[in-house]
C-alpha cells in the first residue's frame, strides 16, 4: 500500500478527533447549571465521547456557558489561549450572541464572537441538555467536514482579535 | 416587640418608624451611628447584621446608608438608616461592631464610591476590575450610555470579520 | 525558616463552587491566609433592574441565584406586595410554598453531589443530579422551563398548576424518600465521609452569632433560627415542621443538616398538598402591569434559602420602576466573613469541602 495523501491523513484524523472531545470544566456563567445533568446519569453525554476535564491544555473544547463579564473575559482569553490546537469555542445561550438579557449592563459584552472565534452558538435561555447534545453532535459533523475552523481563524485574524481585546480590557 | 421599640426609642436623637411585617425603621445622625450600632448591639443585644447598603438620593444630594439588623429573640429587623453628604460621602466603619459591614463597605465603596474611614479594605477593588469611570451605581452614571460607547452591539446580520 | 506561597484557587479549578477565585497563603499545604475574589459573575443587575418596569424585572431576577432561583422571585413579590399592600390569595400560597420547597429539594440534590464529589465520591453526584432532573421536569410542566420559573410574582403566582400536577409531585416525594435511604448508605452513613469532615473547620456557637451566619451553618451550631418559623411568609404558618440543629459545628455537622432540611422539605410539600385548597384563584387582580405604580416607600423582604437568609431591600419613588432594589444575598457574609477566617490553619485537600459545606454561590454576591 502507498503512503496515505495529506487528504487521506487529514480525513482520518477529523474522524478520529471528533469522536474522542474533552471539554474544559468552567463554569463561566449560568449555563453551568444545565451541564451537570448532560454530564450525569440522565443524559451522559459521554456516550458521544464527550467528557469534562480539567486543565486547559488538554481539552478541545471550550463551553463559555452564558454571559461573559469583563473579568472572566481576560481568563477566557488565557484559557483560549492556553489550549492547544485544535480547539473549538461553543457559546451557550443567548447572551454571548448579543448580550441577551443583559443589553444595558455596564459589565457583560454583548458579541462574544468579537474577541474569540466562536464555531458554534446553542441559542436560547436556558438551552435543554438535549440542545447542548445536539450542538456537540453538529460541531463533531463539522470537525468530519472541516468546517470547524475557528483556531485558525483567530490565527489568521490575531490582529483584530487582539484589537478588540485591547479596546474592551484595556 | 413594643419592649423592643420602646427601648429604641430611649436612644437620644432617633426617629423610629414601625412598619408592619416585623421591621423597624431606625433614623439617626450620621455621626451617632456607630454609637447607635453599639448600643444595639451590646445593649439590646441585636447580633445579627443581615445587610447594609446604599441607596442614591440624587434629588436631595445625600447618599441613604442602610444597616438592617435582625433580633433573634423578638423576631423584628430593625433598620438603621442615616442620610450622608452626596459630595463628600463618608461614613466610619462599622466591622468592629458587626464583622460582616467590612465586606459589604468594600462593595459599597467600590459602587458609590463612599469613603469609609477605619478599613483599609475599602476602596481597593473589589468585584470590578480596571473600572476606569465613575462608581457605576451612582444614579447619574448611565449604563445604557456606557454600552453604547464600550461595546458593539449585535444588530444585523453581518460577517464578523 | 518558614516560607509562604500563594496559590490561586479558581476561577477554572472544579473545587470552586462556581465562577469565583480564592487566593490562598500556603505553609507547605497548611493555609495561612485566604481571600476572597469575587466579580467574575457581576452583572450589575441592582443597575439594570431602576432601568426596568416591575413586571420586566420579573425576567432579570431568578438568575441572581442560578441553583435556586425561585427564592428572588418569591422575596420579590413579597417585597412589591408590602409596599403595595397586596393580600395573595389561598392557593397561591400554597403554590409558592410548594415551588420553593421543590426548589430547595433541587438546589440540596444539586449540593449533595457537588459535597460528595470534593470528597471524591463521584457516584453520589451522579445520581443526585440525575434525580434533581425529574424536579426540573416536574417545573417545566408547570412554567414552561427547567431553570428559570418566574413562576411566582407579585399578586401570586402565573397560572394554576395543571390537572393532575400534585400527584406527580406527590410521586416524586415517595420516589425520593425511597431515593434518600440509597444516598444515606452511600454517602451519609460512609465512613470516609465522617472522617473527612469529623472535626474539620468547627465554627463555635459564639463565632456563628459573632459572624452573622444564617441557615444550615447556624443551625449547625444550635441556634434554631430560621426564616420561615420567624417571619412566615407564604404558606409556612399553617404548615408543621420542625428546624433541625446541631451543636457540633463542623463540616459534618453542616452537611447533617441539610440532610434533615432536605427530609424537611419531603414533608412540607406533602403537607402542603394536602392543605392546600382544591380550587380557587392564585393570582390578586391587579392593574395592567405595564402601568403599576408602587407606593412610595421602604421595605425589606425576606425569606429563606437553602442557603441562608435572603433579603431584598426594595426603595420605590411612586413610579413605575423600582428607585433602588438591594440584594442580600447570604453567600456574602459565608464568604468574605466566614469562610476568610475559617480557611486559616487548615490543609488544602479541605479547602474545597470547606467551600462548598459552607454552600457558596458565587452569582448571590456578585450579582
Amino acid at each position: 500500500m502507498d503512503r496515505l495523501t495529506e487528504e487521506q491523513a487529514k480525513t482520518i484524523a477529523n474522524m478520529l478527533r471528533k469522536r474522542s472531545l474533552w471539554m474544559i470544566h468552567y463554569c463561566t456563567g449560568c449555563g453551568a447549571i444545565e451541564l451537570p445533568p448532560t454530564m450525569t446519569s440522565r443524559y451522559d453525554m459521554s456516550r458521544f465521547g464527550l467528557a469534562p476535564f480539567v486543565t486547559p491544555r488538554q481539552s478541545d473544547i471550550l463551553l463559555v456557558t452564558g454571559y461573559v463579564n469583563i473579568k472572566t473575559l481576560r481568563r477566557i482569553i488565557t484559557v483560549y489561549e492556553q489550549m492547544l490546537d485544535p480547539k473549538y469555542v461553543i457559546g451557550f445561550g443567548s447572551c454571548p450572541i448579543n448580550g441577551g438579557v443583559y443589553w444595558d449592563s455596564y459589565s457583560v459584552i454583548k458579541r462574544l464572537d468579537r474577541y474569540i472565534p466562536v464555531d458554534l452558538y446553542i441559542a436560547g435561555c436556558m438551552p435543554r441538555p438535549e440542545a447542548v447534545i445536539t450542538a456537540f453532535r453538529t460541531l463533531m459533523d463539522m470537525i468530519d467536514q472541516g468546517k470547524a475552523d475557528g483556531y485558525k481563524r483567530y490565527k489568521r485574524n490575531l490582529a483584530y482579535y487582539k484589537e478588540n481585546q485591547r479596546k474592551v480590557l484595556g | 416587640m413594643m419592649d423592643l421599640v420602646d427601648r429604641i426609642k430611649e436612644i437620644e436623637g432617633v426617629k423610629v418608624t414601625v412598619q408592619r411585617h416585623n421591621r423597624v425603621f431606625v433614623d439617626v445622625d450620621k455621626d451617632k451611628v456607630i454609637d447607635t450600632l453599639y448600643y444595639m448591639k451590646h445593649v439590646l443585644g441585636i447580633t445579627q447584621l443581615s445587610f447594609m447598603n446604599v441607596v442614591d438620593r440624587i434629588d436631595e444630594g445625600k447618599f441613604e446608608i442602610f444597616y438592617v439588623l435582625y433580633e433573634r429573640e423578638s423576631k423584628v429587623n430593625v433598620i438603621v438608616r442615616i442620610w450622608i453628604d452626596r459630595d463628600n460621602p463618608v461614613i466610619e466603619t462599622a466591622d468592629k461592631i458587626y464583622p460582616p459591614a467590612h465586606n459589604w463597605e468594600r462593595e459599597i465603596a467600590e459602587m458609590f464610591g463612599v469613603k469609609v474611614l477605619g478599613n483599609e479594605d475599602a476602596g481597593k477593588p473589589f468585584i470590578l476590575e480596571n473600572w476606569k469611570d465613575m462608581p457605576p451605581m451612582r444614579k447619574d452614571f448611565d449604563s445604557v450610555k456606557y454600552c453604547n460607547e464600550h461595546y458593539v452591539f449585535r444588530h444585523s446580520e453581518e460577517e464578523n470579520e | 525558616m518558614s516560607r509562604t506561597y500563594e496559590l490561586f484557587i479558581g476561577p477554572n479549578h472544579p473545587g470552586i463552587p462556581g465562577n469565583f477565585s480564592v487566593k490562598l497563603e500556603l505553609e507547605g499545604d497548611t493555609v495561612v491566609s485566604a481571600k476572597g475574589d469575587p466579580g467574575y459573575l457581576h452583572r450589575a443587575f441592582e443597575k439594570s433592574m431602576e432601568n426596568r418596569y416591575y413586571i420586566q424585572n420579573l425576567a432579570l431576577i431568578p438568575r441572581i441565584c442560578v441553583p435556586e432561583p425561585d427564592i428572588n422571585e418569591a422575596a420579590y413579590a413579597m417585597a412589591v406586595e408590602d409596599l403595595m399592600g397586596v393580600e395573595i390569595p389561598e392557593r397561591a400560597k400554597y403554590l409558592r410554598t410548594i415551588v420553593l420547597e421543590m426548589a430547595r429539594i433541587a438546589a440540596y440534590l444539586f449540593w449533595m453531589g457537588g459535597f460528595a464529589a470534593t470528597l471524591g465520591l463521584y457516584t453520589l453526584s451522579q445520581w443526585t443530579v440525575g434525580d434533581r432532573d425529574y424536579a426540573l421536569d416536574l417545573f417545566a410542566e408547570l412554567c414552561g422551563v427547567r431553570v428559570y420559573h418566574m413562576y411566582i410574582w407579585p399578586g401570586g403566582v402565573r397560572r394554576d398548576a395543571p390537572p393532575g400536577w400534585e400527584d406527580e409531585v406527590l410521586a416524586y416525594v415517595r420516589y425520593l424518600r425511597d431515593k434518600l435511604i440509597d444516598y444515606d448508605n452511600i454517602f451519609f452513613k460512609n465512613v470516609m465521609f465522617k472522617q473527612r469532615t469529623r472535626g474539620v473547620a468547627v465554627i463555635t456557637k459564639e463565632q456563628a452569632i459573632e459572624w452573622c451566619a444564617t441557615g444550615p451553618i447556624l443551625k449547625a451550631t444550635g441556634v434554631a433560627q430560621d426564616v420561615r418559623k420567624d417571619d412566615p411568609y407564604a404558606a409556612y404558618e399553617y404548615i408543621d415542621f420542625e428546624i433541625p440543629t446541631l451543636t457540633d459545628g463542623d463540616s459534618w455537622a453542616r452537611a447533617m443538616i441539610r440532610r434533615w432540611e432536605f427530609e424537611n422539605s419531603l414533608n412540607i410539600i406533602e403537607q402542603a398538598i394536602k392543605k392546600m385548597p382544591k380550587k380557587g384563584p392564585v393570582w390578586t387582580k391587579m392593574p395592567n402591569p405595564l402601568k403599576w405604580r408602587v407606593p412610595k416607600g421602604e421595605a425589606y423582604a425576606k425569606v429563606e434559602s437553602a442557603r441562608g437568609e435572603h433579603g431584598f431591600y426594595m426603595v420605590s419613588d411612586g413610579t413605575e420602576r423600582p428607585y433602588r432594589v438591594a440584594v442580600r444575598g447570604s453567600s456574602h457574609t459565608h464568604m468574605f466573613t466566614i469562610a476568610e477566617r475559617l480557611l486559616v490553619g487548615q490543609r488544602l485537600a479541605d479547602v474545597s469541602h470547606i467551600l462548598v459545606s459552607l454552600d457558596i454561590c458565587p452569582p448571590e454576591f456578585d450579582r
